[in-house]
């Protein structure tokens, strides 16, 4: 039904428009005039049938029909409907994907600026808590000074004395329960914030194909897995030069102990035999090595 | 009649403080000299980011030691902070003492190092940096000095690679996490690693930074008080400007890396209590039999002295010294205790082994 009405509104509106520059400047007529009526009538009645499927949605989403489902899933799901409808309606007309932001970014968004108030209402209550140790200490440095006036020979000693006053009463509170719960719970709306922030930027960068922060990881995650693969290879690479070393080395040390050539306690037979053993390819080497 | 000398006195410093603020612009504005990191020294082997520096020595080759000392730093902020200026030097009074001595500097993890894990760190980056300095110098094993959460790497690296460390030096070096009064590991025990390395990726230094000040907020502020107090003299803003630098100069932590560290080594405290495995193989203390000095600072925040003494005993060396410092965690390394004391008492250890 919704198919039928979108055909009728854009094929009226178009031959229209065309009439309209094929005659114009000077064609506008009754006939136009009433055609062009006739267009409006049938816009008005399209865009009653739009919002109803628009109310449509948005009463799924407000009736709640799925106990089980959390605000995040209906949200989603509302969105994914009025995406189906932009779709069927004009997105296969224009051919391009949605203008501006999705209903889903658009909460994601949203989502993004209540952690960044979250974030912000924890940092002024961790403000007021971070100064009350502060206004303590004057309190009591205020009692002191007031006690022992001539207590202090210079503006050093007075100094010294209020920070030490100051220092206490604050890592009394920062090592306190109350402490360490004001400073994780600020780092951790801080994450929020970051992480539902992150969240909004990922389809607009996705949009202008910039890869996102989690397509990133996959690449960095496969790169270091390479890395690892290599350092790997390379240990075996060294162990193995090593080897190769030590075993030249005995090579050279085997060569010093060994008897020098015409000085050679074997015997002739054997010593041709060799020589035939190692054959045509290396007779070359023989030859030069006799040399030497 | 303290009362009233105490007036007097507020009113002489209220007096001088414009003409000290003054002569304080003149010198920051006449761009002081704030580099850091000069003492000369050779690149002798890089792999992805990480660099092995070795100092050029300054002592004739025959007064050298002939072992080696690499200096393994921490991934929190840089090694600067070892060889801030000239004559303000840790890397300087050893080089002085005739030790031979090698830096990692770990570089600055970005977003593609984020998977790269302690055994990428240790057993690959480390074990590859040792291995050079044996092949360069010919010493079958060598001396390594880790500092801070680069001396717990050390300590993991002897007990995974006892055959190539000659003797351990640690300083300001926590090993045992289950300690009450440090502020950090009190909130590191609650923070969640998982989000934050899944927000992040690495772990960002300021974050790292924002909590490392936060966790001393007296000092943080108290350090830009005393400042004023040397305002007018260019060698104190100097070397304010380098510290500064160093503070504030805080790679990203590579997330694995920090996962790791977070979840088994400070939450879970597995280390100290031989629980710890590091890709696959279990890191048993007691196979550290060389021997150990183990430095640490009585007014240390960041490794409080609960959390380093205990390696002392868990380690299976008989050769063990502890040596508490007056100091916090960087007087270790800067200030003229650690030039006077502690440079010379680790040269001479070494030397006496």
């Amino acid at each position: 039904m919704t198919t039928q009405y979108s055909e009728a509104f854009f094929k009226q509106f178009f031959d229209t428009v065309q009439e309209a520059f094929v005659n114009s400047p000077n064609a506008w007529n009754t006939d136009m005039a009433d055609r062009t009526a006739a267009w409006g009538e049938q816009t008005g009645r399209l865009y009653s049938q739009w919002m109803e499927i628009c109310l449509n949605a948005a009463g799924n989403f407000l009736k709640d029909e799925d106990q089980q489902g959390d605000l995040k899933n209906r949200r989603d799901r509302n969105a994914e409907q009025y995406t189906a409808l932009y779709n069927e309606i004009l997105g296969k007309y224009l051919r391009i994907p949605r203008i501006g932001l999705g209903g889903q970014s658009f909460q994601e968004m949203l989502g993004a600026m209540d952690a960044y108030h979250l974030l912000m209402g924890s940092l002024n209550e961790f403000l007021q808590a971070f100064a009350l140790p502060f206004a303590a200490s004057l309190e009591t440095f205020q009692h002191t000074f007031g006690k022992k006036k001539d207590a202090f020979e210079n503006p050093k000693d007075l100094y010294d004395a209020f920070l030490e006053i100051v220092d206490q009463k604050y890592e009394t509170y920062l090592t306190s329960p109350e402490g360490v719960r004001d400073v994780t719970t600020l780092v951790d709306r801080y994450l929020e914030y970051k992480k539902r922030l992150d969240t909004a930027i990922a389809p607009l960068l996705a949009f202008h194909n910039i890869p996102t922060k989690d397509e990133m990881e996959e690449v960095y995650k496969r790169l270091n897995s390479l890395r690892k693969k290599n350092r790997k290879l390379e240990a075996v690479t060294r162990k193995q030069g090593k080897m190769i070393d030590a075993l030249g080395k005995d090579i050279i040390a085997l060569k010093k102990l060994s008897p020098k050539k015409g000085a050679a306690t074997v015997s002739p037979g054997r010593k041709s035999g060799r020589k035939k053993k190692t054959g045509a390819v290396t007779s070359k080497k023989s030859g030069s090595g006799s040399t030497q | 009649m303290n009362y009233q000398k105490l007036m007097t006195g507020i009113e002489t410093e209220l007096k001088r403080f414009p003409e000290k603020v003054r002569k304080g612009m003149e010198i920051l504005s006449s761009d002081p000299d704030r580099r850091v990191g000069t003492t000369p020294a050779d690149i002798v082997y890089t792999e992805d980011k990480m660099t092995l520096l070795h100092y050029k020595s300054t002592v004739k080759q025959k007064e050298m030691h002939p072992t080696p000392i690499l200096i393994v730093y921490a991934l929190i902020n840089r090694h600067i902070m070892l060889d801030l200026e000239p004559g303000r030097s840790f890397v300087q009074n050893l080089l002085n003492a005739g030790l031979d001595v090698y830096l990692i500097d770990w570089g600055r993890p970005d977003a593609a190092d984020r998977f790269l894990d302690m055994g990428d760190y240790l057993n690959g980056y480390l074990d590859n940096a040792v291995e050079e300095i044996r092949t360069l110098s010919g010493a079958q094993r060598i001396n390594i000095m880790g500092i801070c959460m680069g001396g717990t790497f050390s300590v993991i690296y002897t007990a995974l690679h006892p055959e190539k460390v000659k003797n351990l030096i640690t300083l300001a070096t926590p090993t045992d996490f289950d300690v009450e009064d440090a502020t950090l590991f009190l909130w590191a025990k609650q923070l969640d690693a998982d989000k934050i390395v899944a927000v992040h990726g690495n772990l960002p230094g300021d974050l790292a930074n924002i909590l490392y000040l936060l966790a001393v907020p007296v000092d943080t502020v108290n350090k830009y008080i005393q400042f004023f107090k040397g305002i007018d003299n260019p060698k104190f803003v100097s070397t304010f400007l380098r510290m500064e630098k160093w503070i504030f100069d805080s790679p990203d932590m590579s997330g694995e890396v920090f996962r790791q560290y977070l979840c088994d080594l400070l939450q879970k405290n597995l280390l100290i209590n031989n629980r710890f495995y590091l890709e696959g193989v279990k890191v048993d203390l007691d196979k550290i039999r060389c021997p150990l000095l183990n430095v640490y600072g009585k007014n240390d925040y960041l490794a409080p002295p609960g959390s380093c003494t205990p390696l002392g005993e868990a380690v299976g060396s008989t050769d063990v010294r502890t040596m508490a410092v007056d100091s916090g965690h960087v007087g270790i390394f800067v200030g003229s205790m650690s030039y006077r004391t502690i440079c010379p008492e680790i040269s001479d250890w070494i030397r006496a082994r």
